[in-house]
């Protein structure tokens, strides 16, 4: 719900402005229209600027960077990251199948590392650099590891595939050359109820020059 | 009923077992696998129009009430709140057998009252809590057990049990009496959720008076259907679409009311409307496998079976069906005496869907753990008895032969490979101390021999391309490569140059991806089609070539005559944008002939009795389910029809608060689908003899058949290694420990 | 969500100072404030983001005592060379909570103030449930295969942390910063029970927060494990799990056994505790430890396997000890 109060003491031009001028770090409560992420090197390029989704309420306007690319994006504050993601910046690539934490299929990477996108807040992004499956491909080609699940058969119903890229990412950026077993701590936060796992395992294996185990 | 399905033109020749195939039968990635690693292929949850509302489903609390009186006006004084229906102001919408979405007695925890569309999903959700509703609450019952009990509030007037389907052949009493060894357990299984990882869920938008509904579905033209009935539109006003879609596993056999919902609000404000269901929803009101008591008696006498009685009692909810648990033990052995009852038992929960091999899955388990405690009984090892009841090449039940039956096969490849000769009584030695180690097996028995009607055209593109179309979709298991392996084979192109139309009512009818009938419905249909495009290249490449027909045939991409390959593309240089159409229909099946697929799984799991943690460390499953299409994706569906059915023996279990009717595991943290790390090794084998019998492409239906018998393997198994026998399904550590303490 | 307040302070002075407001709540990694939040189960206004206070996600040797600070990931923990070598029965129970994506967020200090698990209470429309200011335990004649075995009163919610498990066999003590200031507390007297107060679970006020977990150099390096049972190998909450430690070479001194997911708190089975001090870890004592682990358990409706399954993780985890 929006907040009259603040809705009335900031116009949209009001909240232009003070992006970018405030810096993380105050003490006080951060309402409604206040920057909360880290003013951006002046080098930074441009941002792509994001207006707020239809039907928004309380919106805070924030920059983060996905996919490369930097956005200054005005975040409904009860929205989650996946929210943020799906229906704001369109990338629908990151699916939601619980909404509670529980399946994997909304994985992203947050600095690197797997994050539930539905169990986190959009505006705790702020200056974060956030990677979803959409940024995988580089002008239209498949990865080593798009391209191993694609060929081992790793995505049947597909709608856990974009959490199981992610969660594998993170793992072959860490360790070059996982193990079998490795590869399924790795992947046992996300579900598939296809259930593919076994196809998935071997891709990840195949993905990081290794043969899979008959 | 009986019912009719009209075919034309003659079907062509089955592909021999010894044809030689370069597409059919070699392993084929997706052709939509790059879309779905890039996260471009879109599924109903993305649907985004501009302009669009949400739409959110005020649900019962009450497990049984009557609705007496629904006051929106809270509500739709919220900002952003755009609508409300209720039982009160919306137009009587037939579904399922009942005249409108929201029923005067609401019958489960869960069941539709209201829905609210509302510019966001957050209003929509909000507005849900400031409708009241008058309810007169009315006594309930959620338990199966406690259903039957004559005790319990009718929630029915012919009472809570109602017969299903009784059968019977020989002289069960006679054997009975007769018999050397007599075996009898009561075996429950419990309720299953499907849990797809894309909920339910439907986007519908109006312009003027044609409807278009993108919908999460296994048949888009059973949703055409469904709102035909609803709102009584002539089928051309209507389009469905479902371009991917993230699991049905039978929930998604046709129309939902958040279908209704979302097209009724979207024709009355004049927008596009999404109502997507949350997990919980998902899990209360969207289907699930019915949870089972079953009695089996067994007898045997001189080294055979000879005669079952299984009667069983099912959890339906409110569905007007029930998914016959006993269908195995009808058809599965030729035993020459059996009794099978099935009940129905209303209850107040949410209904039934068809669950991947509906009462088979549950019937299976209880039969093949009657005929191990049988064996065990007779002092005979159960797959040697099993074998004495499974090489009859006639179905006991239609007396008809089968057009092909390899089930011997199957216990002879999964004996070899798990190492059936070291299973002995009483289990083996685990892997630490304290550990036991068990082999156990189970048998399969399920249709999919498909059907018609089905429809596809293929149009040869002048550069010699093909686009396929036709009205089925692909639910996960690789439809849409088959069709383009199927079409490339016969057209004699690339498979790459196939692109296949599907997901859309606008094509031409197949039937619901459901019930193993896929690929033996459809293939052999755009088989058809595509050797009509064939023979049509052929005359035209017989004109434009000058060399006679019979000389001509189609090979990698160019027509070839004696020496001579021109590509197609070269065929059709001077004919501008000259298409061929090819047409192809599904044709009967065969009569007097029973088509069925058989299999065997066999499993090897170690216990730990300290615990009560089950381990499965290999199951081995063997499918006799004619030609292979795509060898990869037929292993998927076995890994995951494996899978599944581990989650149904060891793990997954709806749990429901009896006093309030409530559902406790609607999340995927208390509901426990099977994580990576829960998986064994699993090795897949196929019998691979193409069925000629059955349909053109000689392949059969293997959804089903994978879910099936792992979970008796895995209760015989366990009932192995420990000395005890669980007859509760899942095998969680709590039965075991139960179990056990019981046992000592 | 419903609407609330997001503030990220960057002291624990301004954090105490912002949770002591009406509904606040304090946000580390999110994973079960999130749910609460989104199925409504407790009013929140505010959410104070601690995220944003440096220094508070060390892992570190300070002077012999291991110290962790409550913005210490999980999953940081689980693979801490430091941890596995000195305390290795917390790295083990860090490693088993949830999911690595949940590892990856989840914080110490969150892990050991999260709320319980309990299906009922979990249940958005039990509003009458005790730990949500209500005065009924559905548990008692309901599905009480979750609840506990020990110490229930009015409400058998369990603790679901595995890392509370694992640090009170490792004797820890939990650092608390408040508006008066710090204070340190130690394990075994952090969680309360609902016949304190059936509205938390631990000794935390409002506007109190973990700043810091210390494991005192008396157990640390001496061998200790812990063990999860539950029904898959990952995602799951624990349906018992045993932390155990034991100080002494050949002959016992100190055994801690800490059972989880039995009872409201972390419960010590002090009788078998009692038992093994002064005797060695040979076969017959460890199963007549893993007996009296038991002693005084009483089962609800549905949880009675939960006595076998603390006989039988016990005799697990001192025969892992013995293997040292």
């Amino acid at each position: 719900m929006s907040d009259p109060q603040s809705t009335k003491r900031f116009s949209r031009r009001a909240f232009l402005k003070v992006a970018g001028v405030t810096s993380a770090g105050t003490a006080a409560a951060v309402s409604c229209t206040t920057a909360v992420g880290p003013t951006p090197p002046p080098a930074t390029p441009k941002a792509v600027r994001v207006g707020p989704p239809a039907g928004a309420g309380k919106t805070v306007l924030m920059q983060l960077t996905v996919n490369g690319t930097l956005f200054e994006a005005a975040v409904d504050t009860r929205w989650t990251l996946a929210e943020m993601l799906r229906d704001q910046l369109r990338l629908t690539g990151t699916k939601v199948g619980c909404d509670r934490g529980e399946c994997g299929s909304c994985t992203v990477l947050v600095d690197g590392k797997p994050t539930l996108s539905c169990m986190t807040l959009a505006q705790e992004m702020a200056g974060r650099k956030i990677a979803t499956v959409e940024g995988l491909a580089t002008h239209g080609r498949l990865n080593d590891l798009q391209q191993a699940f694609w060929d081992r058969g790793a995505a049947q119903c597909g709608f856990c595939t974009s959490g199981m890229l992610m969660s594998a990412t993170a793992l072959l950026t860490a360790n070059a050359k996982p193990t079998e077993d490795d590869v399924r701590h790795a992947l046992s936060g996300n579900l598939c109820r296809c259930t593919g796992y076994k196809k998935i395992v071997e891709a990840v294996l195949v993905a990081s020059g290794q043969t899979p185990a008959a | 009923m009986e019912q009719l399905a009209l075919v034309q033109g003659d079907d062509a020749e089955a592909w021999a077992a010894d044809a030689v195939l370069t597409i059919v039968g070699r392993p084929q990635r997706r052709v939509e696998g790059a879309a779905k690693v890039t996260g471009r292929a879109r599924y109903t949850h993305d649907i985004r129009l501009p302009g669009t509302l949400h739409a959110r489903i005020l649900r019962s609390p009450h497990p049984r009430a009557r609705v007496r009186h629904v006051d929106a006006s809270r509500a739709l004084a919220l900002a952003g709140v755009r609508g409300v229906l209720h039982r009160f102001n919306t137009p009587k919408t037939a579904f399922r057998g009942e005249e409108t979405i929201f029923r005067e007695e609401v019958r489960f925890v869960g069941d539709e009252v209201a829905a609210v569309a509302a510019d966001t999903e957050a209003i929509a959700e909000a507005a849900l809590s400031l409708i009241v509703v008058d309810y007169e609450v009315l006594p309930h019952v959620v338990d199966l057990e406690e259903a039957i009990d004559a005790a319990s509030p009718r929630i029915d007037e012919k009472g809570n049990v109602l017969d299903a389907d009784r059968y019977e052949r020989g002289d069960v009493r006679k054997e009975f009496a007769a018999a050397d060894v007599v075996v009898e357990g009561t075996y429950r299984t419990s309720t299953q959720l499907h849990n797809s990882l894309e909920t339910h869920g439907a986007v519908a938008v109006w312009d003027g008076d044609q409807l278009t509904v993108y919908e999460s579905t296994q048949h888009v033209f059973g949703v055409r259907e469904g709102l035909r009935n609803a709102l009584h539109l002539p089928l051309a006003n209507i389009r469905v679409l479902c371009d991917h879609m993230g699991g049905g596993f039978g929930s998604k056999g046709g129309i939902g009311k958040y279908t209704i919902v979302a097209a009724l609000f979207a024709r009355e404000i004049g927008a596009p409307v999404r109502c997507v269901l949350d997990r919980h929803e998902e899990n209360v009101a969207a289907g699930n496998r019915s949870a089972t008591l079953q009695r089996v008696r067994a007898a045997g006498k001189d080294g055979r079976i000879t005669a079952i009685a299984h009667e069983s009692w099912s959890n339906v909810g409110q569905a007007r069906w029930v998914a016959d648990p006993t269908g195995p033990t009808k058809g599965l052995y030729d035993v020459p005496n059996v009794l099978a009852h099935a009940h129905r038992v209303l209850t107040n929960t949410g209904s039934l869907a068809a669950f991947r091999a509906p009462g088979y899955v549950e019937g299976t388990f209880a039969l093949e753990s009657a005929i191990d405690e049988l064996a065990d009984g007779m002092g005979v090892d159960p797959l040697a008895l099993r074998r004495r009841h499974a090489g009859s090449q006639v179905d006991p039940v239609s007396k008809m032969r089968y057009s092909l039956k390899r089930l011997v096969d199957c216990y002879d490849i999964g004996a070899e490979e798990i190492g059936w000769s070291r299973r002995a009584r009483g289990g083996l030695r685990g892997s630490a101390p304290g550990l036991r180690r068990g082999l156990g097996m189970a048998s399969q028995l399920w249709s999919g021999g498909g059907t018609p009607p089905a429809y596809a055209t293929v149009h040869l593109n002048p550069d010699g391309t093909a686009v396929v179309r036709i009205g089925t979709q692909d639910i996960g298991t690789g439809t849409r490569t088959v069709i383009a392996q199927v079409c490339a084979e016969e057209l004699g192109i690339d498979v790459r140059g196939v692109r296949v139309e599907i997901g859309d009512t606008d094509a031409p009818y197949a039937p619901i991806s459901a019930g193993s009938l896929t690929v033996a419905s459809i293939t052999p249909a755009v088989r058809l089609a595509a050797k009509d495009a064939r023979e049509q290249l052929l005359d035209v490449a017989s004109g434009v070539l000058e060399v006679g027909r019979a000389e001509l045939r189609v090979e990698g991409g160019a027509v070839v005559s004696r020496g001579a390959r021109t590509p197609i593309a070269k065929v059709f240089e001077d004919l501008e944008n000259y298409t061929v159409i090819g047409k192809g229909s599904r044709m009967p099946n065969p009569d007097d002939i029973v088509l069925k697929t058989f299999g065997a799984h066999f499993a090897e799991v170690e216990v730990d009795p300290a615990t009560g943690m089950v381990v499965v460390e290999r199951v081995v499953a063997v499918h006799d389910v004619g030609r292979i299409v795509d060898p990869l994706t037929a292993r998927s569906q076995v890994e995951g029809g494996v899978i599944q059915a581990l989650g149904f023996a060891l793990s997954e279990e709806r749990v429901v608060d009896k006093p309030t009717g409530r559902v406790l595991t609607s999340g995927l943290e208390t509901y426990k689908v099977p994580t990576v790390r829960d998986v064994p090794r699993i090795v897949v084998r196929f019998v691979d003899v193409p069925d000629t019998v059955a349909n053109n492409v000689g392949a059969k239906g293997l959804g089903e058949p994978p879910i099936i018998p792992a979970a008796a393997a895995v209760a015989n198994a366990v009932a192995n290694g420990l000395g005890v026998r669980i007859r509760h399904l899942p095998l969680t550590p709590r039965r075991v420990l139960d179990a056990l303490a019981a046992a000592s | 969500m419903k609407s609330f307040e997001y503030t990220r302070p960057t002291s624990v002075q301004e954090a105490v100072q912002l949770l002591s407001a009406q509904n606040a709540r304090a946000l580390g990694g999110g994973t079960d404030l999130l749910g609460i939040m989104k199925d409504a189960l407790l009013p929140t206004d505010r959410v104070v983001d601690l995220k944003g206070i440096q220094g508070l996600d060390h892992i570190k040797d300070d002077a012999g005592t291991l110290a962790i600070g409550a913005l210490a990931r999980l999953g940081d923990i689980a693979s801490s060379s430091l941890v596995s070598q000195k305390a290795p029965a917390l790295a083990q129970a860090a490693g088993l909570v949830a999911s690595p994506q949940i590892r990856n967020m989840g914080t110490l200090g969150g892990n050991l103030a999260q709320k319980v698990r309990c299906w009922y209470f979990r249940d958005a429309d039990r509003t009458d449930c005790y730990k949500r200011n209500g005065s009924y335990c559905y548990a008692v004649l309901g599905a009480s295969d979750l609840h506990a075995v020990f110490g229930g009163a009015a409400c058998f919610a369990v603790h679901p942390s595995d890392t509370a498990t694992a640090l009170s066999a490792l004797d820890a003590s939990v650092v608390v910063a408040g508006p008066k200031g710090q204070r340190t507390v130690p394990i075994a007297s952090f969680f309360v029970g609902p016949d304190t107060d059936y509205l938390r679970e631990t000794v935390l006020a409002p506007d109190e927060i973990i700043t810091e977990v210390r494991v005192p150099p008396g157990a640390l390096g001496a061998p200790s494990v812990f063990l999860k049972a539950a029904p898959r190998r990952s995602i799951d909450f624990a349906r018992t799990s045993v932390g155990a430690q034991v100080v002494g070479t050949n002959v016992i001194q100190t055994a801690r056994i800490a059972l989880g997911a039995v009872a409201p708190t972390p419960h010590r089975a002090t009788k078998a505790e009692a038992f093994l001090e002064g005797k060695s870890l040979a076969a017959d004592t460890i199963a007549q430890a893993a007996e009296l682990a038991a002693d005084g358990a009483k089962p609800l409706a549905s949880n009675a396997y939960k006595v076998p399954l603390i006989k039988g993780l016990v005799r697990q985890a001192l025969t892992a000890l013995a293997a040292r």
